[in-house]
């Protein structure tokens, strides 16, 4: 008898075994964000309820004396009130010279547009301590370089210039922000359809009247979020208040926290820190919300017209030189304090330029480095923060941004949630909550503990930005791999991979420098273990080994240039083959 | 003899030889399909006891507009979406069963996919898209052979040549092709298309069209098509389902879909209906016909639905399906009088509105007749024009 081939038995896989495979790495995912996020979020609640003297997890009794203690001291205002005017100070200052430049450079035919553009994207690399002490050197009422200058070309009797004051605290913190507000306004100058304007200019306005009437009011919400999004940085700022602020007598928020959780003399009073910690975060949340309403204004305003126009440049005519003087004047203010420093770093201790100083030159604050044990294993330390930080936050965020974006039902959307909670936690709070939660582990006093700290930190950073390109990712490119039989591994690995890389290795390397930067996380969980190069740059200082600092600091700088470039080119060569 | 396979209808050893053409195996079978999404307000059926069998190399489409379910069951074929009930069966493979509960992951079914927005790889070159199923896919092919049956690929679709081109820099019509290559190059039994033609321009969508045909009918490939334009599901498909609200409305060949329309969804949704309302006076034996009365007169229709004597219903008529009856001759039954309100020659077709009593109805006449607005004419429409769409 004809033997009749059998139909194919029916390969099944159990359905729920299937489904269970992504539920429990999702789970996984879930748990993890908790303790990351929530956990030292907890923890501070509780401690701002903690008897003074005692540790979160050693007692259970509670008090509210630390809240009363915090916000019934009649000096805690003037605390709020310093913090806002730093705050709002640096902000309006940089928005408007930030404007400016960008105006300058998206919308007229100055010359040299292209420098300063690379200029600005070369100077995100400088940490802000490099500005604070720099300017130290510059303007510090005792012998600051500029200070001596114009005492005696002017016959002075005091100095013009106290760099320990608050209005140069916020003139040195506006500095350093009009490079980011550079990135972020000139997106929003460039797409803004020159029809506008010229619509105005037809309607018989002349051209302040146009920009009266019609840019400004179309800018506005646009400039609005860039606003909040910087006040929510800046009320938590803390190198450059750190350096200046305490000698100035105007100690803002995130360095009145530090020094009650890590104080020069006696024990730390964490209860108390908590308590304003609480303040700070409540203040920070507020302005988050502020910024989401503002960024759905802009959204509502948008001028990007997505139909191709020439963006026509405004003729500057004669006013072409005042605009390149004034673009002139801002990058020797960026620059001024750098080349402090590197003066400084080249003479064995700090002095003025002078014939006779110019003969003590020498590199021995450089090669006293390779000597120092300390120093190379703060190097150490760095290299193994920065490395470990940058890659396993974009894992992380790589992952949960997936089946944030990807996937469906309340599980993924609380993880985008908690991933993104971190950026309303001001750093420093997040740094005495982790010290709090962590305190009794053997975790404390590693250079883990800044790596945890600052992975938690950088998470929000990281999945904002795989979402974003995830999301401009069609999903159907990873369904014709799938369609195509391949599994889900391979197609992650062969499309998705090689799609968000570039995006990917731009987020590492901002997070990598950052990492690096930081000050807030290293100083506050800083151990003799775990002392990085950031807060070596601080101890140094504090001892008054300027010259150190300031070698140590150019080196810092050189190295973030070394790496970030080139990454950053090949990054953008990617992203450009891709279309 | 072998043990009873759960596929008594499409196993090859259950099918007698006189039941082959009665009993013809399907290759792809869908059986009572549900999805349901869940929404802001409670969840939504997507798909609804969808059920459709398509014979080896049948191009069948699901016709419907955007948001009818046609996508979603495309998905849940593909497996790129998990039903909520029913059973799909690929080529004799059961791939999913609710009964059972269990599916056979998307890369592991036999099929091939062309997605609306072709899915090109953005990294790869033509070559390289073309590529993947044979190196990372179900049916892998030694090195050596892949270069054959890529170039292969890319005749058959126009495209040899531009292997090595980088996809950003192709064309949307390219783009479309590459993405056709890349989906017979594995030559699969099934392919399933998803609107692939709503991105090109008009003129390339229509030569994209009758290509596409040549191509799986050359090939034999069986063919899942999905869209909302009902010029390329008539010009294109062997059958047609017509979907609306998850469910599918009508079947049938492009022909019966068209001419008599069953549905009144179809009748809207396929070119342009009058509709007419009317009371069942009788019904044949066999229930296939039936007498109506009409604002126009007693008229014989189509029965399509269960209905009885003095039941109200709606007919629906194409507006081609009227005639005109000269005086000179006689006509037979199925005839009524109407005053033409306007008429208007287009060349092909005389375009008329035509009144009866306050009815108002569009016909596509005879031109070489002469009609001016004013006349009264009288009209026939053949009873197997003429069917019920809905019941009132």
């Amino acid at each position: 008898m004809e033997t009749i081939p059998l139909a194919h038995k029916p390969a099944l896989t159990v359905r729920t075994a299937l489904l269970t495979q992504k539920q429990i790495v999702l789970s996984l995912l879930v748990l993890l964000a908790t303790v990351l996020v929530i956990g030292p979020l907890m923890i501070l609640l509780r401690s701002s309820v903690l008897p003074a003297g005692e540790l979160p997890f050693d007692t259970l009794s509670m008090t509210a004396k630390n809240f009363s203690a915090a916000y019934g001291d009649p000096a805690t205002p003037k605390l709020f009130f310093n913090t806002a005017c730093y705050a709002g100070g640096s902000v309006m200052l940089g928005l408007i010279v930030a404007s400016l430049l960008t105006w300058l450079v998206e919308r007229t035919d100055m010359p040299f547009r292209t420098a300063i553009k690379v200029l600005m994207f070369a100077s995100m690399t400088i940490p802000p301590l490099a500005y604070a002490f720099g300017w130290v050197l510059l303007l510090n009422p005792n012998n600051g370089a500029i200070n001596v200058w114009l005492k005696n070309l002017l016959g002075l009797d005091q100095p013009p210039f106290d760099v320990y004051s608050l209005s140069m605290m916020i003139f040195i913190s506006a500095t350093e922000l009009v490079p980011t507000m550079f990135v972020m306004l000139s997106g929003l100058f460039r797409n803004m359809d020159p029809q506008l304007e010229k619509a105005g200019a037809v309607c018989g306005a002349n051209y302040l009247k146009t920009a009266r009437y019609i840019v400004l009011p179309l800018l506005t919400p646009g400039l609005l979020s860039v606003m909040m999004y910087m006040l929510m940085i800046m009320v938590q700022a803390f190198e450059i208040p750190l350096v200046l602020g305490l000698t100035a007598g105007v100690p803002v928020l995130s360095v009145y926290i530090y020094l009650l959780s890590s104080p020069e003399g006696g024990t730390p009073k964490y209860g108390l820190a908590a308590a304003f910690g609480i303040g700070l975060l409540v203040l920070a949340i507020i302005l988050m919300l502020v910024y989401f309403a503002a960024t759905r204004t802009a959204e509502r305003f948008r001028v990007v017209t997505g139909k191709a126009f020439r963006p026509k440049r405004f003729e500057l005519g004669r006013g072409r030189y005042p605009a390149m003087i004034l673009s002139a004047i801002y990058f020797v203010v960026m620059i001024a304090p750098l080349l402090a420093l590197l003066w400084t770093s080249l003479l064995p201790f700090y002095q003025l330029p002078s014939a006779t100083a110019l003969s003590k030159i020498s590199v021995s604050n450089y090669s006293a480095m390779t000597n120092s044990t300390k120093i190379q294993q703060a190097i150490l330390n760095t290299f193994l923060l920065v490395f470990s930080t940058a890659t396993l936050t974009m894992l992380l965020s790589g992952i949960m941004s997936w089946f944030a974006v990807r996937g469906r039902g309340t599980l993924a959307r609380f993880l985008d949630l908690v991933a993104f909670a971190p950026m309303a936690i001001p750093r420093i709070v997040m740094a005495l909550a982790i010290l709090l939660l962590y305190i009794r582990t053997p975790l404390y006093g590693t250079i883990w503990i800044i790596v945890l700290a600052q992975v938690t930190v950088y998470l929000a950073f990281g999945t904002r930005t795989v979402n974003g390109a995830l999301m401009q990712i069609h999903p159907e490119l990873e369904n014709a791999a799938t369609a195509c039989g391949a599994t889900w591994l391979t197609s992650m690995r062969k499309i998705l991979l090689p799609l968000l890389w570039p995006h990917f290795l731009n987020a590492w390397l901002w997070i990598l420098a950052h990492s690096m930067r930081d000050l807030t996380l290293a100083l506050t969980l800083m151990s003799p273990d775990n002392i990085v190069l950031s807060s070596t740059l601080w101890v140094l200082w504090s001892f008054g080994d300027i010259p150190k600092a300031s070698a140590l600091l150019m080196l810092m700088v050189v190295g973030l240039l070394v790496i970030v470039l080139p990454i950053q080119l090949y990054a953008a060569k990617r992203a450009e083959s891709l279309g | 003899m072998k043990a009873k396979s759960p596929f008594r209808s499409t196993s090859p050893e259950n099918i007698q030889p006189t039941g082959r053409a009665l009993l013809q195996p399907a290759m792809l079978t869908v059986r009572d399909l549900e999805k349901n999404f869940v929404a802001d307000k409670g969840s939504v059926r997507a798909v609804d006891s969808v059920t459709f069998h398509i014979p080896p190399g049948e191009f069948y489409t699901l016709l419907g507009p955007s948001g009818c379910g046609k996508t979603t069951t495309l998905q849940c074929i593909a497996g790129l979406e998990v039903p909520d009930g029913g059973e799909i069966t690929i080529h004799n493979k059961l791939v999913f069963s609710r009964n059972t509960n269990a599916v056979l992951p998307a890369h592991r079914r036999d099929i091939a996919m062309v997605f609306q927005s072709y899915a090109i790889w953005p990294h790869m070159t033509v070559f390289e898209n073309v590529a993947f199923p044979l190196l990372y896919g179900r049916r892998r092919v030694s090195r050596s052979a892949v270069k054959d049956r890529v170039m292969k690929a890319l005749q058959l679709v126009q495209l040899a040549g531009l292997e090595n081109r980088p996809a950003p820099f192709l064309s949307g019509g390219q783009q479309q092709r590459v993405a056709l290559a890349r989906a017979i190059v594995d030559e699969p039994k099934v392919l399933l298309l998803d609107e692939p033609l709503s991105n090109l321009d008009a003129k390339l969508r229509e030569e994209m069209r009758f290509e596409l045909r040549e191509l799986v009918l050359r090939l034999h490939i069986t063919t899942l098509y999905v869209t909302h334009d009902q010029v390329e599901a008539l010009s294109m498909s062997d059958r047609i389902a017509v979907m609306n609200n998850g469910k599918i409305v009508q079947e049938g060949t492009p022909r019966e879909l068209y001419l008599t329309p069953k549905d009144r969804f179809v009748a809207d949704f396929l070119g342009k209906s009058n509709f007419l309302e009317a009371k069942v006076l009788e019904i044949s034996a066999g229930a296939k016909r039936g007498r109506v009365q009409t604002i126009a007169g007693a008229l014989d229709c189509m029965i399509t639905r269960a209905v009885k004597p003095g039941d109200s219903v709606l007919l629906g008529f194409r507006p081609a399906a009227l005639r005109l009856i000269d005086d000179g001759c006689t006509a037979d039954s199925n005839t009524f009088r109407a005053e033409i309100d306007s008429a208007s020659f287009a060349g092909d077709f005389l375009e008329c509105q035509l009144r009866v009593k306050n009815q108002h109805f569009r016909a596509l006449l005879d031109p070489y007749q002469e009609c001016k607005s004013g006349d009264v004419i009288t009209l026939h429409i053949p009873a197997e024009r003429l069917a019920i769409v809905a019941t009132l």
